[in-house]
């Protein structure tokens, strides 16, 4: 039941009513009622491994501090989660990908299997790790109530795609009481439908020329490629960026608080800020549980560059199993260690704000470097990348592009025309608000609390915008959430 | 919060609930296409509303087959009896099942029959459009309600075997409910969408029956074959359903089929003929009941292989007869004002036939065209004479000479030039008519297109039809796989056409046509077509 659907809508419209409904002290159970339900419409079967994953890692937690005057028992029972953990992502997500490379190898041709992964898998063993070594650590204390620990792990907002809370910022919001109360809610409810839009009026829409870009390399041009690649960027964005509003939305109408998981990145500066400011919840787990046990940047530079690729790598092999996400972990590590060494060298800080030029060449040369990079990120398998790049290099065809981006405007295919000037539109509209929200001139606590005219026009804009302009029904491959299969 | 600063806010809530629905409506009435009360795919058989109660002697439901084949105008003029087509393209046996339940509920039918084909012809991927064609004009009711549901079921289920990816059992059934949800990417507003804007359901002259008076066209190049051979489900469900209804309003129903040069063949009349008196109703089988139709060309229309309005009159005719004796039918009493309504519908069908300039009577030349390196020259038989002598002129020649003495209808005359204009007439050698000499009728003729070729790259397809331009024009026609004909797509003067209006996931085929032009009137060749690769 993705948050786009008809089906999403129904039942939070029914989940906030019964819920408000209910006294305070039933209202844990129905939100885990309603979690399973949702995790469950996915797959009934799958939804075994969330009931697992909870288990498992509740009593691993409870043990684990139990254990904590011995740091060898402790170490052990963490290892057995962590590795436990690991195993079961590794099983659902990588056996192919190792099946792939044994085959190409060895010359082999071991056939491979049709697994399913669980729904938000990689998402549920991240905040699992984090949890048991949080315990481990001392840093949160592990949870007695199984409730409030199979909410921490299933909450329905963000159990598909978080962000990854930890459990000390989300447990104890379940101890709570819950009130209704009507700004945060009015807010929740903008922010939701912002997220709405970005996801359905403008990332749907993109993924219908980046779909059949990537989908037929072989007869795209390199320049129609290129074109396809940051188009991607742009609908990546919109689509991870829109998700996570509305799950930060529909928990801020439950009454719940979310973190942001993204702030404008495309606005960025240098690669190094622009990975602060997207997926935060992601890039903070790995900050905290990967960059900094491995030494941080407390030591020397080589080792801290090495701690950046490490942690780039570890990223990209979250985000899949394929040569693509690899080479893109790599990729971005390599960039953020380019940037450190030439801050080192020049022995200069980063990138302040400048004046308005200088920092539109700075957000425009981090838009292009990462841009590019989503490339692999978008191909996945060795054999796309090197045909994108076949074509790049071979076939660039910048007059065939222009002669139809030419065509477009002045043939006679009215539709397409239409077509994309309206996605420009929407694009436009979330660029004018990132921008706006950048610069603290608009948010939806602003929204929500400001003049209800102003209020009603927006949210009317918005509703109206997803209805009309949404790419949704017959005509379009609606796109499911590009971080559904993470 | 205060109890009046809920209330203020519920107040509030409310207003903008309201206002979001009067602007939700007022869209979906601009986004609803506008399609006239004459066209299959509108409102065709919606005009029923506006028929005054228990006023319908004959209740007639079914696809396309149905309204092409009875007409209750003719039916009318024979008997007096009154009847309608409530019928949709494509209709299976959902609509058909709460199309008869809605109409049993305003009219009192001695007699309901139901066309058959959609109990065992396949799905195809076009069935969203067509249950469209049924749900969209209906009034507002829990029989439309009962058929969003159903359908809901079959379709999403149906579409989303062929693409995963298209809209789900819950999208489905709100897009019916909530049509903005389906017409939402409309861009392309027309002035009748302002001017249908509150009223686009309209008095249907021709009682649900859509009647045409072209040809069956025999240069049409048909790759479509009917394989279907089992019952379908739907019908399997909804089939029983119809009888129990007609049985509880004690109302008596037939299930028939109709004569069609394409969708129907005998393994799906048997299939369909076992199914549905294995469920205890009457089937007739009117395809090989009234099989002598399907060898006469001139009963059916260009490329669909359904009856055209020559066709409809023999088969209104004999199929009235039966039921009128069957079931006993007597001519409605009626107003004089409504025998008036009645007979101006009439009128207004014959001036439209009229119009259509289909003559067709026996004896004439019905057909002078380009056909390969050839004139085709056609005729209608009278009943008592087989032979005809065939007369030809050229342009440049002042008398006709006669080419021969023809055994049957037509002529394909080889010795022809490019660019020449040929003219034929007929003279009937034997028979009541012998000696009359018909009209004459001229054609240019024009080599068809060598060689078409039809390349994809990316969002467009470049047809390519000759290496020079030697003709005036060239006729670009296209259609997608599954389509009975090809649609006219441009009249271009270059050498290629690029077609940039392509659905996705959709294989086109073209057909082109040289064209000459000749005192202000176009001439076209054979067509030429080809596959896009």
């Amino acid at each position: 039941m993705a948050f786009n659907t008809i089906e999403f809508l129904l039942f939070f419209f029914v989940f906030f009513a019964l819920y408000y409904i209910f006294p305070q002290k039933a209202r844990n159970v129905l939100l885990l009622a309603g979690s399973l339900f949702f995790y469950a419409t996915n797959s009934l079967p799958l939804s075994l491994y969330i009931i697992l994953a909870i288990i498992s890692t509740y009593i691993l937690g409870l043990l684990i501090q139990k254990n904590s005057q011995s740091k060898k028992a402790c170490n052990a029972l963490l290892s057995v989660g962590v590795v436990a953990l690991v195993a079961a992502l590794a099983v659902f997500k990588y056996t192919n990908f190792f099946i792939r490379g044994f085959n190409s190898i060895f010359s082999k041709d071991v056939s491979q299997f049709n697994i399913i992964a669980p729904l938000g898998i990689s998402f549920i063993t991240f905040s699992a790790i984090s949890y048991l070594v949080d315990v481990k650590r001392e840093k949160v204390i592990a949870e007695k109530n199984i409730l409030k620990y199979a909410l921490f792990l299933s909450f329905f907002p963000k159990v598909m795609q978080g962000p990854i809370e930890k459990a000390s910022d989300i447990i104890p919001q379940f101890e709570k009481e819950h009130k209704f109360q009507l700004i945060p809610a009015r807010e929740g409810f903008v922010t939701a439908l912002f997220g709405l839009f970005m996801k359905m009026a403008v990332a749907d829409r993109i993924a219908i020329p980046v779909n059949e870009i990537f989908g037929s390399l072989s007869e795209q041009t390199g320049a129609r490629i290129i074109a396809g690649v940051f188009l991607f960027a742009v609908q990546l964005y919109a689509d991870f960026a829109g998700y996570s509003l509305i799950a930060i939305g529909s928990s801020q109408i439950l009454g719940f608080n979310i973190k942001q998981n993204f702030r404008q990145p495309y606005f960025s500066l240098s690669v190094s800020e622009f990975w602060r400011r997207w997926h935060i919840s992601l890039n903070t787990w790995l900050k905290d549980y990967i960059y900094i046990p491995l030494g941080g940047s407390r030591c020397s530079k080589a080792r801290k560059y090495f701690n950046v690729m490490v942690t780039f790598l570890v990223s990209g092999f979250w985000h899949g199993a394929d040569v693509g996400y690899i080479i893109w972990g790599g990729l971005n590590g390599a960039y953020v260690v380019g940037e450190n060494v030439y801050r080192d060298i020049r022995k200069k800080k980063e990138p302040a704000k400048a004046n308005a030029f200088l920092n539109f060449l700075m957000q425009a040369k981090t838009f292009i470097l990462v841009g590019f990079s989503w490339l692999f990120f978008r191909a996945q398998t060795a054999e796309d990348i090197a045909l994108s790049f076949k074509q790049i290099f071979t076939n660039f065809g910048l007059k065939n592009y222009l002669d139809y981006l030419i065509n477009l405007v002045v043939g006679k295919s009215h539709d397409a025309l239409l077509g994309y000037l309206v996605t420009g539109f929407c694009t436009f509209i979330m660029i004018v608000a990132d921008i706006l929200i950048t610069n603290k001139k608009i948010s939806a606590g602003k929204i929500a609390q400001g003049n209800r005219f102003l209020r009603w026009i927006i949210l009317y804009a918005l509703i109206f915008m997803i209805i009309l302009l949404g790419a949704y029904g017959f005509g379009y491959n609606a796109s499911s959430f590009i971080y559904d299969r993470f | 919060m205060t109890k009046k600063e809920i209330k203020k806010e519920v107040f509030f809530v409310i207003i903008f609930l309201l206002i979001f629905v009067l602007a939700f409506t007022a869209l979906t009435l601009l986004y609803y296409p506008k399609r006239s009360p004459e066209d299959s795919t509108g409102n065709l058989s919606n005009g029923i509303y506006l028929e005054d109660e228990n006023s319908i002697d004959v209740l007639l439901v079914g696809s396309c087959n149905m309204y092409t084949s009875f007409n209750p105008l003719f039916f009318y003029e024979n008997t007096g009896i009154t009847s309608y087509d409530r019928t949709c393209p494509d209709q299976n046996m959902i609509s058909s099942y709460y199309y008869i339940e809605e109409t049993l509920k305003r009219q009192t039918p001695k007699v309901v029959v139901v066309d058959s084909l959609f109990v065992g012809d396949k799905d195809t991927d076009e069935r969203e459009a067509y249950n469209r064609c049924a749900v969209d004009f209906m009034r507002p009711n829990l029989s439309k309600l009962g058929l969003i549901n159903a359908l809901s079921k079959y379709e999403s289920a149906y579409m989303q075997s062929i693409n995963p990816s298209n809209p789900s059992k819950a999208l489905t059934w709100a897009g019916y409910v909530f049509p903005l949800l389906r017409y939402h990417h409309r861009m392309d507003f027309k002035k009748e969408d302002l001017t249908f804007f509150l009223d686009y359901t309209g008095y249907n002259y021709h009682k649900g029956s859509e009647s045409h008076s072209n040809y069956n066209n025999i240069n049409f190049e048909y790759d479509f074959v009917n394989n279907s051979t089992e019952v379908r489900e739907d019908a399997k469900e909804y089939v029983p359903k119809i009888i129990k209804l007609c049985k509880e309003k004690n109302i008596p129903l037939i299930f028939i089929n109709t004569p069609n040069k394409y969708r129907w063949n005998d393994t799906l009349t048997s299939a369909v003929k076992n199914y549905i008196e294995s469920q205890g109703g009457t089937f007739l089988d009117l395809y090989h009941e009234y099989g002598d139709m399907l060898s006469h060309d001139y009963y059916f229309e260009s490329n669909t292989g359904r009856l055209n309005v020559y066709g409809m009159e023999v088969f209104t005719e004999r199929l009235g007869s039966y039921l009128v004796e069957k079931f006993s039918l007597k001519p409605t009493p009626m107003s004089d004002a409504k025998k008036a309504q009645w007979q101006s519908d009439i009128n207004t069908l014959y001036a439209k036939m009229k119009e259509e300039g289909a003559p067709l009577e026996d004896g004439q030349l019905a057909q002078v065209c380009n056909k390969d390196d050839s004139i085709l020259v056609r005729w209608n038989l009278f009943k008592d004479c087989k032979n005809y002598e065939l007369y030809k002129r050229s342009g440049a020649e002042k008398e006709y000479t006669l080419l021969g003495k023809i055994d049957g209808n037509d002529y394909y005359d080889k010795a022809v030039k490019e660019g020449e204009e040929y003219s034929y007439y007929i003279v009937p050698c034997e028979g009541a008519h012998k000696g009359e000499k018909s009209e004459e009728a001229s054609y240019v003729f024009v080599e068809k297109p060598k060689e078409v070729t039809a390349t994809r790259h990316g969002e467009e397809i470049t047809v390519t039809f000759a290496k020079e331009k030697k003709y005036d024009s060239f006729s670009v026609e296209r259609r997608k796989y599954g389509d009975f004909r090809f649609f006219d797509l441009a009249t271009v003067e270059d050498v290629e056409y690029k077609d940039t209006a392509l659905k996705e996931d959709t294989v086109y085929f073209y057909r082109v046509m040289n064209c000459i032009e000749k005192d202000g009137k176009t001439y076209y060749s054979d067509g030429t077509a080809c596959k896009e690769n």
